[in-house]
């Protein structure tokens, strides 16, 4: 009586709460990804120069230092817009695979108790019978 | 609308559950099964490939059957966890959300017993802990539940409407409705606010424990820091050479848990570095407040995403300005380093620099011909660079207030010392760590015996850091000495031995040490019965602590001729109270009598006061200020403030604890009219009036003053018996001398009358007695001894006419 009643409880929870907790940490672990990947931050400052390196400007007018400062300048933002743009693809490649598996989860999650219980008497009946 | 029933409704399942699988067998049973699959599956899978001679269908039925179980375990567990974390939900990003309902802990206590929740409280890991940790014994819970009694239901709990219930409301229920647990508890010493401060603390530490586990939490997952937002940052080489991070803070900084006073400095700190331009920071604080721990605090809440959100990214790294100074003696090379660390601090972006004891610091650079403040300034106004420093109060209104250019950079934060209860609260976290590191067992009360004996009578640093560093004492000697429960007591005996001030619980021998106070007092003190009985009650009052902790332990004005046993009196005290009579510390207040008498006491410019040296060296004494009545008026204002609040202010600004110290002045001051009483003994507490008034009519003593002092105790002139006896009372000491040298001393009672006339005098009193029976008994002893008359193990006997002789 007590399984029955501890069965019923689990199964209205699986298709219940369970399925509300779910998506709750789906969403918490998506933020943990662009939080980690800072991935706001990527795009605000995606043609930044990199780690911040930048030849100021001559204060006096001369053409080769002013060339100089402007192709390393542009070399730093190139740099860093690669660089950010790589972790950029790399965060949104994390989180499109963490949201196919949580999709793919989510569906397994609704099959999960068949699944389980198909395992253990199949799994069961197969050795039972093959031992015989 | 979830009801107390279907709260108890929903757990019901799980608890049971979990009562036949319990979580930890589930955790196992998750790994076997899993491993087993494994295992079960690549065989199966080489058997398939290569052909194996194993059986193919068992192999596949095993693979199968575990695979099932350890799905079966994984959904078991996610359905557990739902319950077991039920409430930690409402931490992070959720502050509009209320959730409401039992925790599982709750739960657990209703469930175990429905009919008793006294008895489930007990029944669970918990609550016994709750129980052990409030010095309840379990014989005393056990009796308690056996015997017959009121008792609880579990569906009659109020359920909290805008929160989670949690175990520390079911201790409160329990606590206002069991009539019998609370006093059960009571007679264990354990009060309401102990037992729910107890409650709290342990319902905080598992919760601690178990939000750990839940690493899906945003909390959790925090923790982990970012990993793109540094590419938008540069590189601060110079910042980085000459730096530490602030994980790597003096050993003895440990921070602990935070109070409420330090959470609301950690939001003054968010909010002013938050600001557009000169968002700088200076904490001002006496050593021992804790200034750098609340930085470190900040600096995790920050970092870890706990603040607020534009202040993630920031990095907080402390100036070694030590190895700065040290690599670059020269004035121009530490400026232009200087130069280039905040340059290239600010350049990087997100940088927040810590600078510990800024006046100190300012100071020093200074002597190497460096204007630091003119450096600094150009940098504090920069939106990408902000400054955290801390500062003593001393030193900043000495250095750094009439500074007002300077000083607007920063926002100022005055932390002021923690007070007892704020302390419990940073100590709890520290507790646990101490508790996992040497395996012992605090209960709560010895907490808070630590916090409040440390307020009490600990005097070097300030409150929270003495009572961390006694924490960690208290931990290592329970820890050497194999005691595995640290309790009161056990604190109380600890702050003893360090102090010299009995603390804890009164002891046998004590009890009847204090009881007999007047007794023991008058082995030594002959005569003076009024003022021995009123030492003696104000002692026993301080004893049990139930006098202003904020005074001294006891101020005595002791009034009486000279030689009638004042300073015999504060010696006896010294002896009883603190167990050494060296611990007497002794003023001679003639020699303050003029103008310079403060700047000597309490020092000047060069040098340090003698007052403040004295408390230093001995802040566990007595200390007795003879002639009182000669020291200068501006000494006798000092005084106000010192019996009054226990504690002044020396030249340097620094704050000098008199609270652990008997504070006795003397003075010969109405000495006219007490001679009086020597031949009418009843009519002494009648002219105590008398000789106040006259005292106070003749300028000698502020009635502010006088009224200042615990007590003011008449020491009456000594009749003729009393002075016998102190003749009997000093040649006892020489027998006992003369006894160690091998020789058997016998004085007729003649002789005793004699030296008890001759030894006393009506202006110095006894004084001289001691000199008399030098010169006359010691001599005569001295001469036989040297003449040979008598030989070891001899009787010698003096009389009258001996020493006439």
């Amino acid at each position: 009586m007590f399984f029955v009643s501890v069965l019923q409880h689990y199964l209205l929870w699986h298709y219940g709460y369970a399925l509300v907790l779910y998506v709750r940490i789906y969403r918490n672990l998506a933020w943990f990804v662009t939080e980690f990947f800072s991935m706001s931050t990527l795009v605000r400052t995606l043609f930044s120069p990199f780690r911040r390196i930048t030849e100021p400007p001559s204060r006096i007018f001369d053409i080769a230092a002013w060339s100089s400062a402007f192709i390393i300048n542009t070399l730093s933002r190139i740099l860093g817009a690669c660089i950010r743009a790589s972790l950029l693809l790399c965060g949104v490649t994390t989180l499109s695979l963490l949201t196919f598996v949580s999709l793919t989860g989510y569906a397994f999650w609704l099959i999960a108790p068949i699944v389980s219980f198909g395992a253990l008497v199949s799994g069961g009946y197969i050795c039972i019978t093959s031992l015989l | 609308m979830k009801t107390i029933n279907s709260e108890l409704q929903s757990f019901e399942p799980i608890i049971r559950l979990s009562r036949i699988l319990p979580r930890s067998v589930m955790q196992r049973l998750r790994i076997v099964f899993f491993c087993v699959f494994l295992i079960s599956i690549t065989t199966f899978l080489a058997t398939f490939i290569f052909s194996l001679a194993l059986p193919l269908p068992l192999w596949f039925g095993i693979s199968l059957l575990f695979f099932g179980l350890w799905l079966e375990q994984v959904l078991l567990y996610c359905y557990h966890n739902s319950f077991y974390f039920r409430g930690f939900d409402s931490i992070r990003n959720s502050a509009n959300k209320i959730y409401t309902g039992l925790t599982y802990r709750a739960a657990l206590i209703l469930l175990s017993n429905k009919s008793d929740i006294v008895s489930g409280f007990w029944g669970t890991a918990m609550g016994k802990e709750i129980i052990e940790r409030c010095e309840i014994t379990p014989e005393a819970i056990s009796a308690y539940l056996t015997a017959a009694r009121m008792k609880l239901a579990a569906t009659e709990v109020p359920l909290q409407s805008e929160r989670m219930t949690t175990v520390v409301d079911i201790a409160t229920y329990i606590y206002i409705y069991d009539s019998g647990f609370r006093t059960v508890c009571t007679q264990a010493g354990c009060d309401e606010t102990m037992f729910l401060a107890t409650t709290r603390f342990v319902t905080k530490t598992h919760e601690h424990s178990v939000r750990k586990q839940r690493w899906w939490g945003r909390d959790q997952l925090s923790r982990l820091g970012a990993l793109g937002s540094a590419l938008s940052e540069g590189i601060p080489y110079e910042l980085q050479e000459f730096s530490k991070p602030l994980s790597r803070l003096p050993a003895d900084t440990e921070t602990g848990g935070t109070s409420t006073e330090q959470k609301a400095a950690i939001e003054k700190i968010e909010v002013a570095l938050a600001r557009s331009r000169a968002a700088n920071v200076l904490l001002i604080g006496n050593p021992g407040v804790g200034t750098l721990g609340i930085i470190a605090h900040a600096a995790k809440k920050i970092t870890r995403g706990g603040g607020l959100n534009a202040l993630r990214s920031l990095h907080f790294s402390v100036l070694d300005i030590e190895r700065l100074m040290a690599k670059l003696p020269e004035a121009t090379q530490f400026e232009l380093m200087l130069h280039r660390i905040l340059s290239g601090a600010a350049r990087a972006g997100n940088h927040a620099i810590i600078i510990p004891n800024l006046s100190q610091v300012l100071l020093a650079t200074k002597a190497r011909g460096v204007d630091m403040t003119t450096l600094l300034d150009s940098y504090l106004t920069l939106p990408t660079l902000h400054l955290l420093a801390t500062d003593s109060p001393d030193t900043y209104h000495q250095h750094l207030e009439n500074n007002a250019l300077f000083i607007r950079r920063f926002e100022e934060i005055l932390i002021e010392p923690a007070s007892v209860e704020e302390t419990i609260t940073i100590l709890e976290p520290l507790v646990i760590k101490k508790e996992a590191y040497y395996g012992i067992r605090f209960t709560y009360a010895a907490i808070a015996k630590i916090a409040s004996g440390s307020e009490r009578y600990l005097t070097v640093g300030d409150m929270p850091e003495r009572a961390i560093q006694f924490l960690s004492e208290v931990a290592e000697i329970g820890a050497r000495s194999n005691t595995k429960t640290i309790t009161e007591t056990y604190v109380g005996q600890l702050l003893g031995d360090k102090t010299g001030i009995p603390t804890g619980p009164v002891t046998d021998t004590e009890r009847d040490q204090l009881l007999h106070l007047e007794d023991v007092l008058h082995t030594r003190i002959v005569g003076q019965g009024a003022a021995i009985t009123a030492l003696a009650k104000t002692m026993r009052r301080a004893r049990v602590s139930i006098e202003r902790a904020d005074k001294p332990i006891g101020s005595f004005l002791f009034l009486g001729p000279t030689g009638v046993g004042k300073t015999e009196t504060a010696k006896a005290l010294a002896y009883v109270f603190f167990g050494d009579e060296t611990a007497l510390v002794r003023f001679d207040m003639s020699e303050y009598s003029n103008e310079t008498a403060l700047a000597h006491l309490i020092g000047d410019d060069q040098n340090s006061g003698v007052l403040t040296d004295a408390f230093h060296e001995h802040p566990y004494a007595v200390v007795l200020f003879d002639e009182f009545e000669k020291a200068h008026q501006m000494v006798h204002d000092l005084f106000l403030q010192i019996l009054d609040e226990g504690f002044f202010t020396s030249h340097r600004g620094e704050r000098v604890n008199v609270r652990n110290t008997i504070l006795i002045a003397t003075s010969n001051a109405g000495s006219d009219l007490i001679a009086r009483t020597k031949n009418n003994r009843g009519a002494a507490p009648a002219l105590e009036i008398e000789i106040i008034a006259g005292i106070i009519k003749a300028g000698i003593f502020r009635p502010e003053l006088i009224n200042r002092f615990d007590n003011t105790i008449i020491f009456e002139s000594l009749t003729r018996p009393e002075q016998e006896k102190i003749a009997a009372l000093l040649l006892r000491d020489l027998t006992a001398r003369v006894a160690k040298e091998g020789y058997t001393l016998e004085i007729e009672p003649e002789l005793i009358s004699h030296i008890s006339e001759a030894g006393y005098d009506e202006q110095f009193g006894a004084r001289a007695m001691g000199r008399v029976i030098q010169d006359t008994i010691e001599d005569a002893i001295a001469s036989r001894i040297i003449s040979g008359t008598i030989k070891s193990g001899d009787v010698i006997t003096l009389g009258l006419s001996d020493i006439k002789r």
